[in-house]
């Protein structure tokens, strides 16, 4: 019983109810097809709650000193995928025993480097140069996961930034003028829209007072993402286009990417309140909603477990948020404070991010569901980011 | 540094996110459910329509003239198909398709991942035994039935069975609370559609277990399964010898009519119109210049000239006219008008007639068919009064037979040639021509047939009908014939008696019109017709009965442009009769 004592209860007891929860999910998904993908799963998550304990007893400071070692790893390995290219599908790298997928763990490791880089300048972080440099780290995984491509796993390294951003009280003008580059991204498929975008911003700037220079290095950063964005779109691997494009009209296309989103809408509709019982889903087994075991992992949950399904997950999760939010105005080093608020946000986002994917109120761009979603990378990133949460609640008291 | 208000913010933010979603759910499992539920569903089962046999039509003389057959096809189990080139080879030569096309037709359902393809649809039956017999060489391969109708006599029945055809979107709206489906047949003319409610039966409903792509896993009970119930057998007053004989008497005309009712009910005995078209072809889907070719026809082969083809009836209308002077008063047997010359001069105008008779009595000038006797007789009469008889007679009106195809025909009054000529654009001719049954007067030969008929029997408007019962798979009469009877003539019974005693002299009698139908077998009565139109060669009517003294028959003739009705028309009814005295 010793572990237990290195664990916060509210928090562990709830992400083991919620990786049962997710076994389940994935043996109701796939047994069917092929038991094997439920024992893979199983011996996942058995490594990742090794790690989670075996990560109580390394003290913070080892991760606070490696934060950049980690980054540095993570994106090599991010390059090293790009290489090696060889591989049919470009997410994931080969290992022997099983596939791992570089870019779930970088979003632990930006986390880290980010949380590193401003808790050490947390007088500075409104400055340029700061703001400037955070963005470029971020930048990197970006965009070496956009071009694998993998449109959903890059747009968590931005919000990654945008909160951790927040959360180490960089202004929110700032925040807003930093996420302008987005807005180009857009406008420049029409370039007279953008043209104009690009004078008022400058005006705008100019009427906030900020100092020439900084306005000339925004609008000039503007240019530089707008006029990449069209390069990049036409990087885009033509099942993507198409994915953004059939959010517009699901119910056009019934056999194309649509087809996922109404599959996914049919099984959770139809699980009603209660749900029609667990391995009761009619609409699974890899075939009516495809991806269920990973990505449209919540239509198994809405079709077996219906809305009370959702309500359970929904209070779990809850109860970390609670704990967390509560126990944080008394965490005392700022890099894990930093760390502790960008996991739980960045993990709970994820998971409603996902949810509202399955359900249509968002663009489908493949992002898993934390926890329960098949697939090791996933499942163990989102362990070992508990794991950092649990022992920066556990050590709140410490400075490292 | 390191705001907590700005992870409250943070969560604040991730609240409403999660009340969007909470929403989102809420609306999709609580109160849309059933909707997804349907759908889903539907994803899973596959509802698949057993279609029942329809009901066989059977004549009097029981001869099936419409019945199911089994059509066979010939299926290909993707995965199980295994034939080496000499097997395909062979393959090709039996169903007269080209080895490449049956290798391309087997690479196509693998590539869409099918479970079955469609190799042949309607083998003849030889071929079927031998691939029964030969069933080895062909692995994979099997032969799937399916009924469809068949009519064996083709176009002879065409007009009053009718057709089946695929069913349109118009009619499944209507029949989709009967359990039609819109694969269905469904009866589009004559008596396949006034009875198609016996006919059809019930679609039955199988449900099956699919993957995916819609492929049949199993059959699994459900309990909204119906079971298939076959149509039901509708017994039909035809008589099939005489409608056959009827069709080798039309082979020289190329179009015309011929209806035959039993002179005692008014059942149909014949009912026959030409040019014809073979209902068979609408059973695998007509193809469209077939269809462009049969619709644009002049001569209309679809149409049911019986029930739906208005013609002048020409002098055949003289027995209502006579009738109607009699019952008036203005005549009797011993009246004699302004004599024949050929010609007749009326209001400035002349008439003329169609011989010289000179001077004659009714019985005569009905005999003979003297124009000139009926144009005064109508003028006596006068335009609206012989309309009026017209109307009581059953004329200008459907006599209301069970199928649809039926035109009221027109009788023209004063009312109707005022609002076409205009109210001086017409003038006194109108009342001589309407006596001699021309100008714009129109009937059909089952309102000259249903017109004999009440005369046969007291007056009594029978309502002629062509099934006679329905009987389903058990034996059980589900439906028979009554007797429906639409009011009664205005004539006397004496009348009546007169007309019949003119019908019969003017086949029998010294220069009777009829004479043409004079038979050493049976005596008929008759009246024959010479209907003027605009095509130019007029329209041949005989219309009459048979056996004169006691009735059996009602036959009416109308055979299009082929000139003089006592000449053309009166030969057949002799033969028809002779036929119906030597089949008893």
């Amino acid at each position: 019983m010793n572990l237990l004592k290195k664990t916060d209860k509210p928090i562990f007891i709830s992400l083991v109810l919620i990786l049962i929860f997710g076994l389940l999910m994935v043996f109701s998904a796939t047994y069917k097809q092929d038991i094997s993908f439920f024992f893979k799963q199983i011996v996942w998550v058995a490594i990742s709650i090794f790690i989670f304990f075996l990560i109580q007893f390394v003290p913070m400071k080892v991760f606070y000193i490696s934060s950049y070692l980690l980054y540095f790893l993570s994106m090599l390995l991010l390059v090293f995928l790009k290489l090696l290219n060889a591989s049919y599908v470009e997410r994931w790298i080969d290992i022997g025993f099983a596939y791992i997928q570089p870019s779930e763990f970088a979003k632990l490791t930006l986390i880290l480097a980010l949380a590193r880089y401003l808790s050490n300048r947390y007088r500075d972080v409104n400055k340029t140069n700061v703001l400037f440099i955070s963005t470029l780290i971020a930048l990197l995984p970006f965009t070496l996961v956009f071009i694998q491509p993998d449109l959903g796993t890059s747009l968590i390294f931005l919000i990654i930034l945008i909160i951790i951003l927040y959360l180490a009280d960089v202004k929110v003008t700032y925040i807003i003028v930093l996420m302008t580059p987005l807005l180009s991204v857009v406008f420049s498929f029409i370039p007279f829209v953008w043209i104009i975008y690009l004078f008022v911003l400058g005006y705008a700037l100019y009427l906030g007072r900020m100092n020439i220079l900084n306005i000339i290095k925004i609008v000039f950063m503007n240019i530089f993402v707008g006029g990449l964005s069209p390069v990049l779109w036409g990087l885009l691997k033509e099942y993507q286009k198409v994915r953004i494009l059939s959010y517009l009209k699901p119910h056009k296309d019934i056999h194309g990417f649509g087809w996922n989103l109404l599959q996914s809408k049919i099984a959770i509709g139809s699980g009603g309140f209660w749900g029609n019982g667990f391995l009761k889903g009619t609409q699974k087994g890899l075939d009516f909603v495809p991806q269920q075991h990973t990505d449209f992992i919540f239509s198994v949950i809405g079709e077996e477990f219906g809305f009370f399904g959702f309500v359970i997950l929904s209070v779990l999760i809850f109860v970390i948020v609670y704990r967390t939010v509560s126990v944080f105005p008394l965490i005392k080093s700022r890099y894990s404070k930093l760390l502790a608020g960008a996991i739980l946000t960045v993990t709970v986002l994820q998971m409603l991010l996902n949810i509202s994917m399955t359900i249509g109120i968002l663009p489908i761009v493949g992002i898993p569901l934390n926890f329960i979603s098949y697939g090791g990378s996933s499942l163990f990133t989102s362990v070992v980011m508990f794991a950092l949460l649990n022992k920066i609640i556990l050590d709140r008291g410490n400075y490292w | 540094m390191v705001g907590e208000n700005r992870l409250l913010n943070l969560s604040l933010l991730l609240a409403l996110f999660f009340s969007l979603i909470t929403v989102t759910l809420l609306n999709l499992q609580v109160f849309r459910t059933d909707r997804y539920r349907t759908l889903s569903e539907e994803n899973c089962f596959k509802k698949e329509i057993v279609v029942p046999v329809r009901g066989s039509i059977i004549s009097s003389d029981n001869a099936v003239i419409a019945t199911s057959k089994r059509y066979f096809s010939l299926y290909g189990e993707v995965s199980k198909i295994n034939m080496d080139a000499g097997a395909i080879g062979k393959l090709s030569e039996l169903i007269a398709i080209q080895p490449d096309s049956i290798n391309a037709l087997i690479k196509m359902s693998r590539i869409y991942d099918e479970r079955d393809v469609l190799l042949k649809s309607n083998l003849d039956i030889a071929t079927v035994t031998f691939l029964e017999e030969n069933g080895g060489m062909y692995q994979g391969l099997s032969i799937r039935s399916h009924p469809r109708r068949f009519y064996p006599y083709e176009y002879v029945y065409s007009h009053v069975l009718g057709y089946v055809g695929n069913i349109t979107q118009t009619e499944y709206e209507k029949y989709k609370q009967l359990g039609y489906s819109i694969t269905d047949f469904i009866g589009k003319t004559g008596v396949e559609r006034s009875y198609e409610k016996y006919l059809k039966g019930q679609n039955g409903i199988k449900y099956f277990e699919t993957d995916v792509y819609g492929r049949v896993i199993r059959e699994i009970e459900k309990k909204n399964a119906v079971e298939k119930i076959n149509g039901n057998d509708v017994y039909v007053t035809l008589n099939h010898r005489m409608q056959m004989y009827i069709d080798t008497l039309m082979t020289e005309n190329e179009s015309g009519c011929i209806l035959l009712l039993d002179a005692k009910d008014g059942s149909v005995i014949s009912m026959y119109s030409k040019p014809s078209f073979d209902p068979n072809i609408f059973v695998y889907g007509i193809r469209r210049d077939m269809w462009d070719y049969l619709k644009r026809n002049p001569l209309s082969p679809f149409l049911n000239r019986c029930t739906d083809g208005v013609y002048p009836p020409g002098s055949t209308f003289k027995i209502l006219t006579t009738l109607s002077g009699l019952n008036e008063g203005f005549i009797d047997s011993q009246t004699y008008f302004q004599e024949c010359n050929g010609s007749i001069m009326i209001s400035n105008r002349i008439f003329n007639c169609w011989s010289t008779h000179y001077e004659l009595d009714l019985l005569e000038a009905f005999k003979q068919s003297c124009d000139v006797y009926y144009y005064q007789l109508g003028m006596k009469i006068g335009l609206d009064k012989l309309a009026r008889y017209a109307y009581l007679s059953g004329f200008g009106d459907a006599v209301g037979i069970d199928i649809y195809e039926e035109s009221n025909g027109l009788v023209p009054d004063t009312k109707y040639l005022n609002k076409k000529y205009g109210r001086n654009g017409w003038g006194i001719g109108q009342t001589a021509n309407l006596s001699i049954g021309q100008g714009d007067l129109l009937v059909t030969p089952i309102q000259m047939a249903s017109f004999l008929l009440a005369i046969l029997n007291g007056g009594e408007k029978i309502i002629p009908h062509i099934v006679d019962s329905i009987i389903d798979k058990q034996n059980e009469v589900r439906f028979r014939h009554k007797k429906k009877i639409n009011g009664k003539l205005v004539f006397s019974n004496e009348d009546m008696a007169f007309i019949r005693l003119c019908m019969t002299e003017a086949v029998n009698g010294d220069k009777g019109t009829g004479a043409g139908a004079k038979s050493s077998l049976c005596s008929i009565s008759g009246k024959t017709g010479t209907a003027e139109n605009s095509a130019g060669i007029p329209h041949a009517w005989f219309v009459s009965y048979f056996p004169s003294d006691n009735p059996e028959v009602v036959c009416v003739i109308v055979l299009e442009n082929s000139g003089h009705g006592g000449e053309m028309a009166a030969p057949f009814a002799k033969r028809i009769a002779e036929k119906w005295m030597n089949m008893k």
